[in-house]
């Protein structure tokens, strides 16, 4: 039996601290762990396969380093506290997550697009699912549930239970409401032209139309159309053959702002998150441009 | 420091389990047995070999005084065989832990393993790990605890 089975050496917990300091706080994580493997156990069992006490050490590290992230705490914290009680306030803090998850998880549904994709739709449905499967109290660092669809921009891989739900709900409801202010046949025949089956297959709604839109921006035409013809295309990749990375991202970023414009989005998040999309772009489009043809990216349907 | 620190833990279990075995002696002399001191260090030090082989991780006291406390009145355990049954039983607890999928107490465990131990396997810890308690786990993988032992005797009758 070692420590070291269930407290990785490159802990996140124990960065910024003295070695004595970190001595104390390996000493109240176990004591914390014995706590709730007992609890967890309901005292009918003195052990606990390695497996499980790793997964509960880990909800207990999620819970504390949320608390520690909300509150604006430093590490130090956690030699001079009782572990226990930030552990309780991280359990608080995630209560509250999971009551704001149901409002996102609520709103994600009421948006959604009325467009057919089985990814999507699977991965909202289990979504129902993760609410009733959450176990916070033991396992509050997993995620419940199967999230196939991809998003355009994903959630970081770092984040964990809640917190990730929460992050990939805000995410698709931003991808909805944008998705949803176009005509829903010019969305359909710009997808079908993007891939054949998707309705069948994992692929992302949005991004096409954000790209098609972005791009159309940037041609000065109607956002709206989605369709970008293929003189549309010769015309986009003249435009990038004269410009150099720096005033090209410059470019996209404006585009951005303008399609956000003319869809009214004004809210930061929606427009943060179309400027990464467009400026995601140049790399693929500084890749494509040497063949002259820029159709994977802009699609003509 | 961490190998410091888990040395440390477990130098504080050794010494747990160490007192629980010796205070066990008060119990079980009145059932004519005894541990001497090397064979409660060697039962300490098999406890934590049978957690590590079967991959689980023990808070506290281990299971032995449980156990002592359980199968000291066995017809099938005397001073002679004592400790080598106490260290297969504590391999034999651990082993059915997992097997159980958790689905059993620790008290629940023993003493299936108790009746099981003084009935079917008379005394044959190969027999209790082998058949019984592989019984046990099927059962109770399915949702059914019941009591084998009933079942077996009921189609015997018949």
């Amino acid at each position: 039996m070692s420590t070291n089975e269930i407290i990785p050496a490159n802990n996140k917990i124990s960065d910024e601290l003295t070695e004595a300091d970190k001595q104390i706080i390996q000493s109240k994580l176990w004591l914390l762990l014995k706590r709730r493997t007992e609890l967890y156990t309901m005292g009918d069992s003195s052990s606990v396969r390695i497996e499980t006490a790793q997964e509960l050490m880990r909800s207990i590290e999620f819970c504390i380093g949320l608390y520690l992230k909300h509150s604006g705490s430093s590490r130090k914290l956690l030699a001079e506290s009782e572990l226990e009680e930030l552990f309780s306030l991280g359990q608080k803090l995630i209560e509250e997550q999971l009551e704001l998850g149901k409002k996102l998880y609520s709103k994600a549904c009421l948006t959604a697009p009325e467009i057919e994709n089985l990814s999507y739709q699977d991965t909202l449905r289990s979504i129902g699912g993760f609410f009733k499967h959450y176990d916070y109290r033991f396992f509050a660092h997993l995620i419940p549930c199967d999230i196939d669809y991809q998003l355009c921009n994903p959630v970081r891989e770092s984040m964990l239970g809640i917190e990730y739900l929460n992050d990939y709900l805000g995410r698709i409801i931003i991808e909805n409401d944008f998705v949803r202010k176009f005509n829903k046949e010019s969305a359909e025949s710009l997808l079908k032209a993007y891939c054949s089956d998707y309705k069948g297959l994992l692929i992302n709604l949005y991004s096409p139309l954000a790209a098609n839109s972005v791009g159309l921006a940037l041609l000065d035409e109607d956002v709206k159309a989605l369709n970008i013809t293929a003189e549309d295309g010769d015309h986009l990749s003249s435009l990038f053959g004269t410009l150099s990375a720096t005033p090209a991202k410059k470019a996209l970023h404006e585009a951005a702002l303008h399609v956000c414009s003319e869809l009214n989005i004004s809210d930061p998040s929606s427009v943060r998150y179309l400027l990464k999309t467009a400026e995601a772009l140049l790399p693929r489009i500084s890749a494509a441009l040497p063949h002259g043809n820029l159709g994977g990216i802009f699609i003509t349907f | 420091m961490e190998n410091d620190f888990s040395l440390e833990l477990v130098r504080e279990q050794i010494q747990l389990e160490t007192q629980k075995l010796r205070n066990s002696n008060e119990f079980s002399v009145k059932y004519g047995l005894m541990l001497s001191e090397g064979q409660i260090q060697s039962l300490v030090e098999r406890r934590f070999e049978s957690l590590r082989d079967n991959g689980r991780i023990e808070f506290g006291e281990g299971v032995l005084n449980k156990l002592i406390h359980s199968f000291c009145d066995s017809p099938y355990i005397n001073q002679q065989n004592y400790e080598e049954s106490l260290s297969e039983l504590q391999d034999a607890f651990y082993y059915f832990k997992n097997e159980t999928d958790e689905r059993l107490s620790d008290d629940e465990l023993i003493e299936y393993m108790k009746d099981t131990f003084d009935g079917k396997a008379q005394g044959s810890i190969e027999y209790l790990t082998a058949t019984s308690l592989e019984e046990l786990r099927r059962n109770a993988r399915r949702g059914f605890i019941d009591d084998v032992d009933d079942a077996d005797t009921q189609n015997e009758e018949l």
